[in-house]
């Protein structure tokens, strides 16, 4: 439509004059021709004509352009600001900006742009490519940068004391001054043939850590590092995306936004020390000039590291010679003895610390002194000897007394030795305090004095023989013992004089001196027969000990005896007594068994006796108990009531007497461990049952109430039925006997989870109680409820029929069932008696 | 018909009270002073229950009641231990030596009858 219009308007004007038609001309050969880009627009900035410079400039045609809009040549991010252009040309007619232009072909170049509005009410814009002159610009202020950079580089260089330092600032000065995006120094190490990064600066310095960098050519995918460290040269990388370069980690500094780096290699004197690293995000960033200042700075920090190399040797030297000093200075004042330095005539030349303290001599003094001044009179000249033996033959030594200021000697061993120093010969000497092995040695002879003391007056015979079996040395006590003179005995064969060749007993002396002589060890302890001068025997305890020469030889041995003639005659004595002693031990032992048989054979007696009395004493009561019976039935004829009575009687007092040959029987049998409990399953309801009903006449018959309490869960036991029958008996008569008025309660329950003793395991018990409302137990006869022969008196004569056995019999029944029975009771209320037995029949046999 | 029952026992006043007890009570007692009268009597007579004492002379209860047993034509008939031993272990020995019963002496007159009928019954 646009396009169309402008023609439209060209067609009317052609037919104006022809004198309009000549400016016209001309106006178009301006506008044909101009240098610089003309774009003709409507208000609305739709192109209407353009001249062949921006044609060019472009890459359109000018067809091309007339159908295009200024947003379609300006680039994106600058199309907003078309419309304020617009509104600001129609305010002011003029407006003029600089635009980022894009080509046909998509690249963009800066253009400056003013833009005016005609008398038509059409927009002209006169379009100047200012590429060029903004690259001057750039160009210059990357200079000055480079420069200020530069400038702070050589200000660091004379400031920072380290090495370390100086690397920091560098990269920091490179990124924050120079405007680089990161840069980094890496350090040759030596041993790993690696480039350290030992300084960097810059967002993006991270990455550092992870990479290696070789400084020889001995790794594949070598950089520019690599390369400049090598070569010695600057290495630039001016493109990174241009590929012909195979730097390893390119992809990833082009990942980070570097375009372009450069390294530059750092001298350290006459090699390559490391390198420096800068990166930009701007390609075609170094050129000559660049490269030329970066090289410049590398330069001065090289200059720069040699100065702090060269600084640092130094003060390492200082420090070493300080040092050097100071040791030799506690060298030689730490030495134990004293230390002294001087010349051929005797004048000190330097002595140490120790020298004033042991000889009481200042400083001052010494340095005044002779060196024979140290020493008293008679030692002069031997002194004087030693020293001219040190000049002439170069050492020597001596020992002396040092002779101290306040008069005190003290034993010294001197050294000395001939040294040159500066053209002159000297003595430098050493001297140690040797008092305390002075003080050794004189113990030593007092000690090995006092050891010839022990020897003679020791109260033990103490003898030195050599191997071939000569006496060498006996003590006074040895001597007077045997009865010699040591001039006598010494040098006499040990046979013969205080050995006899064979000893009482047959035995080989000779040969046994000998053995000790070839085996030490065995006859380290021995015992043998020796003779006294008179011909006497006696028995001595010899300790040998033998003394080796270096090569292992017999040399001598020694000797040390006691005579044990009395306490082997003790030994003897007491031998004799023992085996006296030992017979009559045997004799005892014999007697002892015996007596044990013969016990066994009583027991077995006493056994048969139990049994005889049991049924030699009931044979008679049979018939007692039976005929009184018998004729008590009527079975025998008719009685009158007086004849009924009187045999009751008869027949009462047999049962009493049956009880009691029982009960006596029982509790012999179980003092005499001879009674005996059993085991069998049978049903304890039945039991219990079976006691009561039998019971319980008698309980009627005193008008008392029986009551029985059995719990359901009550069953089998295994146990001895007839002694539980015997106690449950037992108990029930006691409580009927013991109760006038009230009633007898029987109660049996299972305890499932009873522990009979504080450590046993739970195990199922029965508990049988049986209560009464009698008389009661008073608490103190408790105790003695159990023991045989008790029964529990109320002070009156005996109103109670019974042995006073029953409960000592249930008690040790109880024990074998593996039971328990206890009472309880209150005096004039009752008692109860509980029977704990177990359900598994824990029998004791 | 009246049952028999042999009374073996050496003691003469022991012997009457049972057979008097016994034969008041309509039994026909045959008595035998000592073992082997009392095995051979047995055999001859065939008695519905023995009784037997264990203290005897010469040869002890458990001795005879193992011979009765060895003799075919007693196996059946119940031997009773009458015994005033009352040892641990009595019981036991009569009934391994084959009796069928034990009673303890003395006897309670009023009962024994009717503990010698249990066996008899049965």
């Amino acid at each position: 439509m646009t396009k169309l219009s402008v023609k439209n308007q060209s067609t009317n004007d052609a037919g104006e004059d022809t004198g309009r038609q000549t400016g016209e001309a001309r106006y178009r050969a301006l506008f044909e021709y101009a240098p610089d880009g003309i774009l003709i627009a409507d208000s609305q900035s739709h192109y209407l004509d353009a001249n062949p410079s921006i044609c060019k400039m472009l890459g359109y045609t000018r067809d091309e352009l007339v159908c295009m809009h200024a947003s379609d040549i300006i680039v994106q991010t600058e199309v907003q600001y078309i419309q304020p252009a617009l509104d600001a040309i129609k305010a002011d007619s003029d407006y003029m900006r600089e635009w980022q232009l894009k080509r046909k072909d998509g690249s963009v170049f800066s253009a400056e742009i003013i833009a005016t509005t005609m008398p038509d009410g059409n927009l002209l814009g006169v379009i100047r490519d200012i590429t060029v002159l903004k690259e001057q610009q750039r160009e210059i202020s990357q200079l000055s940068r480079l420069y200020a950079a530069l400038t702070k580089i050589n200000r660091a260089i004379i400031w920072l004391p380290t090495r370390e330092d100086l690397f920091k600032k560098v990269c920091q000065i490179l990124v924050d001054e120079g405007g680089f995006h990161m840069a980094w120094i890496g350090w040759n190490d030596d041993e790993t043939n690696q480039l350290i990064p030992v300084a960097s600066w810059g967002e993006k310095n991270n990455h550092l850590k992870n990479i290696k960098i070789y400084s020889d050519d001995s790794h594949e995918g070598l950089g520019l590092t690599n390369a400049a460290f090598i070569s010695g040269e600057p290495y630039i990388f001016n493109d990174m995306l241009d590929e012909s370069i195979t730097d390893s980690w390119r992809d990833e500094l082009v990942h980070l936004g570097f375009r372009a780096s450069a390294v530059f290699p750092i001298q350290l004197k006459d090699k390559i020390g490391g390198t420096l690293s800068v990166y930009t995000d701007q390609a075609m960033f170094f050129h000559d000039k660049e490269i030329a200042l970066l090289t410049e700075a590398t330069g001065n920090i090289s200059f720069s590291l040699e100065n702090l190399e060269r600084e640092e040797k130094r003060k390492e030297a200082e420090s070493i010679a300080e040092n050097e000093s100071l040791f030799s200075d506690m060298m030689i004042e730490s030495m134990p003895g004293i230390l002294y330095f001087y010349n051929h005539e005797g004048r000190f030349l330097r002595w140490n610390n120790n020298f004033q303290t042991v000889s009481g001599y200042s400083n001052k003094e010494i340095a005044k002194m002779h060196p024979l001044d140290f020493f008293a009179n008679e030692e002069k000249s031997a002194l004087a000897e030693k020293i001219s033996e040190v000049f002439k033959h170069g050492q020597a030594f001596i020992e002396a007394n040092l002779l101290s200021k306040n008069g005190t000697k003290t034993p010294y061993l001197f050294t000395g030795r001939n040294v040159n120093f500066k053209g002159t010969d000297c003595l430098v000497g050493m001297g140690i305090d040797i008092s305390e092995r002075k003080n050794a040695e004189s113990k030593l002879d007092e000690s090995e004095q006092k050891y010839g003391e022990l020897v003679e007056s020791a109260n033990s015979i103490i003898l030195r023989w050599n191997a071939q079996g000569y006496i060498t040395f006996l003590n006074s006590f040895g001597l007077q013992f045997f009865g010699y003179s040591f001039e006598e005995i010494i040098g006499q064969h040990v046979i013969g004089t205080i050995v006899p060749s064979t000893d009482s007993a047959g035995r080989d002396l000779q040969n046994l001196m000998q053995q000790i002589c070839l085996d030490t060890k065995v006859f380290e302890q021995n015992v043998n027969e020796n003779i006294r001068r008179n011909g006497e025997s006696v028995w001595i305890s010899w300790t040998n000990k033998v003394v080796l020469d270096p090569h292992g030889q017999v040399l001598e041995i020694l000797s040390i005896g006691n005579d044990i003639t009395e306490r082997l005659k003790a030994e003897k004595e007491i031998r004799q007594l023992n085996a006296t002693l030992e017979k009559r031990v045997i004799e005892r032992t014999e007697e002892l068994q015996k007596a044990l048989v013969r016990a066994e054979a009583a027991d077995k007696i006493k056994s048969a006796f139990l049994a005889t009395m049991s049924h030699e004493l009931r044979t008679p009561l049979n018939s007692i108990i039976g005929f009184t019976g018998i004729i008590l039935q009527g079975m025998a004829g008719p009685l009158n009531a007086e004849q009924s009575k009187q045999l009751g009687m008869v027949r009462g007092s047999a049962k009493h007497l049956l009880e009691l040959i029982n009960d006596v029987l029982d509790i012999s049998k179980i003092e005499a461990g001879q009674l005996e409990v059993s085991a069998e399953r049978f049903d304890l309801v039945d039991l219990i049952d079976r006691v009561v009903n039998g019971l319980r006449p008698a309980i009627e018959k005193k008008g008392l109430q029986l009551y029985t309490y059995i719990s359901n869960d009550l069953g089998h036991i295994n146990s001895d039925r007839r002694r539980l029958e015997q106690i449950l008996i037992n108990l029930i008569n006691n409580a009927i006997k013991f109760t006038e008025e009230g009633s007898v309660t029987v109660t049996a329950e299972l305890l499932n989870d009873f522990k009979p003793s504080f450590n046993a395991p739970p195990t199922p018990f029965l508990k049988l109680s049986i209560a009464d409302t009698g008389i009661g137990i008073k608490p103190e006869d408790l105790d003695l409820l159990f023991q045989p022969f008790r029964q529990i008196d109320s002070g009156l004569s005996r109103t109670h029929d019974g042995t006073g056995l029953g409960l000592a019999i249930c008690r040790r029944l109880l024990e074998l069932m593996g039971g328990q029975i206890f009472a309880v009771s209150e005096w004039s209320k009752g008692s109860e008696f509980i029977v704990l037995l177990p359900l598994q029949g824990a029998i004791k046999s | 018909m009246k049952k028999t029952i042999l009374l073996i026992e050496d003691n003469e006043q022991n012997s009457y009270l049972t057979t008097f007890l016994l034969e008041t009570h309509g039994f026909n007692v045959v008595a035998a002073p000592d073992g082997s009268i009392g095995i051979d009597t047995a055999k001859k007579l065939i008695p519905d229950l023995i009784l037997l004492d264990i203290q005897l002379p010469m040869m002890d209860g458990y001795a005879v009641a193992k011979a009765l047993r060895e003799v075919d034509s007693l196996k059946p008939i119940p031997i009773i231990a009458v015994t005033s031993y009352a040892m641990v272990g009595d019981r036991e020995k009569c009934l391994a030596a084959g009796c069928t019963g034990y009673i303890e002496k003395p006897i309670n007159p009023e009962t024994f009858v009717a503990e010698i009928s249990t066996y008899l019954r049965s």
